[in-house]
């Protein structure tokens, strides 16, 4: 149907002797709306630090349309169009408010893909014509 | 390599820097002479060139930072300060800018440097390298307030004052101990510095 947006294939990450992800595959198609679910220590979190560039994997391949993620410097994911957000929320404590909202699109805003959106705006205009295949996938 | 480990570092790199000036052919042991520059001559005297000098490098230095503070690069400087792992993740290349901001930094203290360097005319080791400059290039930055364009203006046109007032007077010392105490009262109870109570833009 869709195109596959982000593929995860064979992804492995260790910590010390902690094997949080082995062998995982992931796929993302365009306007999916995909959730993990798992219980602590599954390896949820890590599985977003690792496709966010934060974590660098031991082992597999990241691809975002197309393109070879693993390896590449985090501000270029995020250029790349992986956006991310954290589950306690980390804030610029020191920047208003605006300039917290605003930072992420002026320095994460993909460069290929047109206008930028204007930060003031309310969200909910770029959603797809066609309601999104909504989906769950275990953590192991 | 971050925060206090980078700053201790970069404190340590001044005396390995001195220790190899100090044994090298480049100082020859007691000092170096400076009259032999030329200096331009923009005003009648020697001073009023020298006043100049420091007034274009003051008034370029404030512009830049204002420059800086309301730039794109700016910005992604503010959030390293905050959080350099969320700056990275967000897209900030926070590699990149902190490396020019070390650049930029190094390039406005190294032109300080030469204007000073031909006006005290006389370069020694010990007066180069002391560890009191670059305390005091810190408190005026502490003093004034980081997160203001004008805060570390404000703290070195403090900080100089107050030194002078008591270079004239009999109690030099008595001054240098001051401005310790000021340092360590600045970092207690007003750690955003004199600006730092005026928002941000």
């Amino acid at each position: 149907m869709s195109e596959s947006l982000l593929a995860v294939r064979n992804v492995s990450k260790a910590f010390k002797g902690v094997q949080a992800l082995a062998g995982l595959e992931i796929e993302v198609r365009r306007g999916e709306i995909l959730g993990l679910v798992g219980p602590n220590g599954s390896g949820k979190s890590t599985l977003i630090n690792v496709v966010s560039g934060h974590y660098p994997a031991d082992a597999g391949s990241i691809l975002f349309e197309g393109r070879e993620l693993r390896g590449v410097a985090p501000h270029r994911i995020a250029r790349a169009g992986i956006a991310r957000t954290y589950q306690i929320p980390r804030p610029f404590g020191q920047l208003t408010v605006l300039e917290n909202v605003a930072l992420p699109p002026m320095f994460g805003g993909s460069r290929s893909s047109g206008p930028r959106p204007n930060t003031r705006r309310s969200a909910g205009s770029n959603s797809p014509a066609s309601p999104p295949r909504r989906g769950c996938v275990p953590m192991p | 390599m971050r925060g206090e480990l980078f700053a201790v570092l970069t404190l340590a790199v001044t005396f390995v820097a001195a220790t190899i000036v100090l044994n090298t052919p480049i100082d020859g042991g007691p000092g170096v002479y400076l009259s032999a520059v030329a200096i331009p001559r923009l005003a009648p005297s020697p001073s009023g060139t020298f006043y100049l000098l420091s007034l274009a490098l003051a008034v370029g230095t404030v512009w830049l930072a204002y420059a800086v503070h309301r730039s794109r690069f700016g910005t992604g400087l503010f959030a390293i300060h905050d959080d350099e792992e969320v700056a990275e993740v967000m897209g900030v290349p926070t590699y990149r800018f902190k490396l020019a901001a070390f650049a930029l930094s190094c390039a406005l203290a190294g032109l300080a440097g030469g204007i000073h360097g031909v006006f005290v005319s006389y370069v020694t080791v010990a007066e180069t390298f002391s560890g009191s400059t670059a305390l005091y290039v810190i408190l005026m930055a502490a003093l004034g307030g980081t997160r203001h364009w004008l805060g570390p203006a404000v703290g070195a046109a403090a900080v100089t004052t107050l030194l002078y007032a008591f270079t004239t007077s009999d109690f030099a010392v008595a001054g240098r101990a001051a401005v310790g105490l000021i340092f360590i009262l600045v970092i207690l109870f007003l750690p955003q510095g004199i600006l730092g109570g005026f928002a941000r833009r």
